[in-house]
């Protein structure tokens, strides 16, 4: 015990006078969550429609683009392909209403635009039809109501609970990994194998040490998430912690049994690729529900997929903490699992 | 009483053979130079009396107990050549980092630290960052450590490389009341005036001890008339 004590003491002195990863530990992952968050809440793009046609289509539009009224089809489609617009609609009003339908072009390029550009068309063809046939177009505005959480939840808060978990783990998997590298390089773990130390005690000193570095990480981050950007935290901080605790402790596994398979802090970045990005991809970022039965089967192989159907059970949907102590049990499961696999990995250089 | 043992010791990394059925035998109360070229099995020797070298075939005993045996480990006090410090940790961390894998703590530990940064002058730069300290301070403390819990057994590997010649005799007069107190001491070493000064020396040579004696000794059988002549010629 003492030994175990020794170790996680001298881990956290060690950071405590290296202020650069203190930064890099702390301040790192809040820069991440800034960025993205900026980046998300920037709002999609006003469309520029270009109106052909009908006065009243474009004054439907006046409120959901920037419209511009060339004199004819062929002034609308030069606006297409310089690219002053992303869409064209043609509307003939002197034909009769329900004489001729409205001609549209859509510059495809950009996905976002486009986007943006065909929800303003149909919301203002809506509404042009209403005026004009009240009763008529009821059919196309429906009345919605909304379930875990309102017209208020943005992309930022949708991937909150998943930047949160990831943030987590890469951070505490690259802190204890690299850390257990270079006491490798350095020959002090040598050294300590020369005493009496047992190879749990040093890993378990490891996983005291940066357990404790990894909670204050995870603290800082889930409260910055949270109050800094109002993410939606439906079940409360605590239920939250404990589930980001969890994924932290296994990536302090992973971190400790991938360090012992590199020999460098090269080898353990190309590590990166194979064992964080994935997890990013099949974690909730992307949904997979019509994905391929592989790629189902493969998200579950991955802790950070527990840990963000978790997160947004507790934290969009409002879930009781109970309800997601299946996910906690295996990030858990899996944490035990890497542990035992690091102690069995240092066997490497034990006494070898 | 014999303090270690190593008998028909083999190892290979890969195709390198580094130990051919090495036989070395450490007294208390000597000590015992490890002479030979590099790559000749030095280290490995060394490696292999503090429990860090798992032989292809042989054994290494250390106070009669196979290694790597953690009631022997404690014993024994090896440095490598690599200094193996913490370099943001001070020179006070360091040892009390190694001190309390030892078992030590307490006021026992800081008393064992005191006296041993005193004994390597390093008590006016104790509170410093390893990470500033020149390659023969770096040496002291890593000697330091080897020495923190008093082991009985010392395996040292060119421990005196990067020490001006004052310090060098200091720490030679070290190893000799060491050994008087009836510790074995073992030293590999380049330095033939350092060898000179060892109770028994061990020539080893690809992987093998192929000779031992007293300096002068070693000289005589040998035919030759300085250890430099007995290291350029070696062969078995």
């Amino acid at each position: 015990m003492r030994r175990t004590f020794a170790v996680a003491l001298r881990v956290l002195d060690q950071l405590r006078r290296d202020p650069r990863t203190i930064v890099l530990v702390l301040a790192a992952p809040l820069l991440v969550v800034f960025l993205l968050h900026e980046v998300l809440e920037s709002g999609s793009p006003v469309p520029r429609i270009a109106v052909v046609g009908s006065d009243r289509l474009a004054a439907a539009l006046k409120d959901r683009a920037d419209v511009l009224r060339p004199a004819d089809a062929q002034a609308a489609a030069e606006l297409l392909e310089r690219g002053e617009v992303d869409a064209t609609v043609e509307l003939d009003e002197g034909s009769g209403l329900l004489g001729s339908s409205p001609a549209v072009s859509v510059d495809a390029a950009d996905p976002s635009a486009s986007a943006a550009a065909m929800r303003a068309l149909r919301e203002g063809l809506a509404d042009f039809a209403q005026s004009s046939l009240p009763g008529f177009a009821k059919a196309a505005n429906p009345r919605v109501s909304y379930l875990n959480g309102s017209t208020e939840t943005t992309s930022f808060d949708f991937l909150a609970p998943v930047v949160l978990c990831f943030l987590v783990f890469f951070f505490t998997f690259i802190l204890a990994g690299i850390a257990f590298l270079r006491e490798r390089a350095s020959g002090t773990l040598e050294r300590a194998f020369a005493s009496p130390l047992r190879r749990r005690e040093l890993v378990a000193g490891y996983m005291l040490g940066f357990g404790a570095v990894a909670a204050l990480q995870t603290a800082v981050i889930q409260l910055f998430v949270v109050l800094a950007y109002r993410a939606p935290n439906a079940a409360g901080f605590l239920p939250a912690l404990a589930v980001n605790l969890s994924v932290a402790f296994a990536a302090l596994a992973m971190g400790l049994f991938l360090s012992a398979f590199a020999s460098t802090e090269f080898q353990l970045l190309q590590f990166i690729p194979l064992v964080v990005v994935p997890q990013v991809l099949f974690a909730g970022i992307f949904n997979l529900r019509s994905g391929p039965r592989w790629m189902l089967a493969l998200s579950e192989l991955f802790p950070l997929t527990y840990a963000g159907r978790a997160l947004r059970d507790l934290m969009i949907r409002g879930r009781p903490l109970f309800t997601v102590l299946p996910d906690i049990a295996i990030l858990c499961a899996f944490g035990a699992a890497f542990l035992a696999l690091a102690i069995w990995g240092l066997a490497r250089y034990w006494r070898g | 009483m014999r303090a270690a043992s190593l008998r028909e010791l083999r190892k290979s990394y890969g195709p390198v053979r580094a130990l051919d059925g090495l036989e070395l035998d450490v007294e208390e109360g000597e000590v015992l130079g490890l002479i030979g070229p590099s790559g000749s099995g030095k280290t490995s020797a060394a490696k292999a009396l503090a429990g860090l070298l798992k032989p292809d075939r042989g054994e290494a005993r250390v106070y009669g107990e196979l290694m790597p045996a953690r009631e022997a480990l404690s014993r024994v006090g090896y440095m490598a050549q690599s200094d193996a410090l913490f370099l943001d940790l001070d020179a006070r961390a360091n040892l009390a980092y190694f001190a309390a894998l030892q078992g030590m703590g307490g006021r026992a530990a800081s008393a064992r630290i005191a006296e041993l940064l005193a004994l390597m002058e390093l008590e006016s730069d104790a509170w410093r960052p390893v990470r500033g300290f020149s390659g023969g301070m770096r040496k002291r403390l890593s000697l330091a450590i080897a020495l923190v819990h008093a082991p009985s057994l010392l395996v040292l590997d060119e421990p005196t490389v990067g020490m001006d010649p004052r310090l060098r005799l200091r720490m030679w007069e070290r190893f000799r009341s060491l050994a008087e107190g009836g510790a074995a001491v073992l030293v590999t070493t380049h330095v033939m005036d350092e060898a000179e000064r060892c109770d028994r020396l061990a020539l080893i040579f690809e992987g093998r001890a192929i000779a031992s004696g007293r300096p002068a000794e070693l000289r005589d059988s040998r035919g030759v008339a300085s250890l430099e002549e007995l290291f350029l010629e070696a062969r078995p």
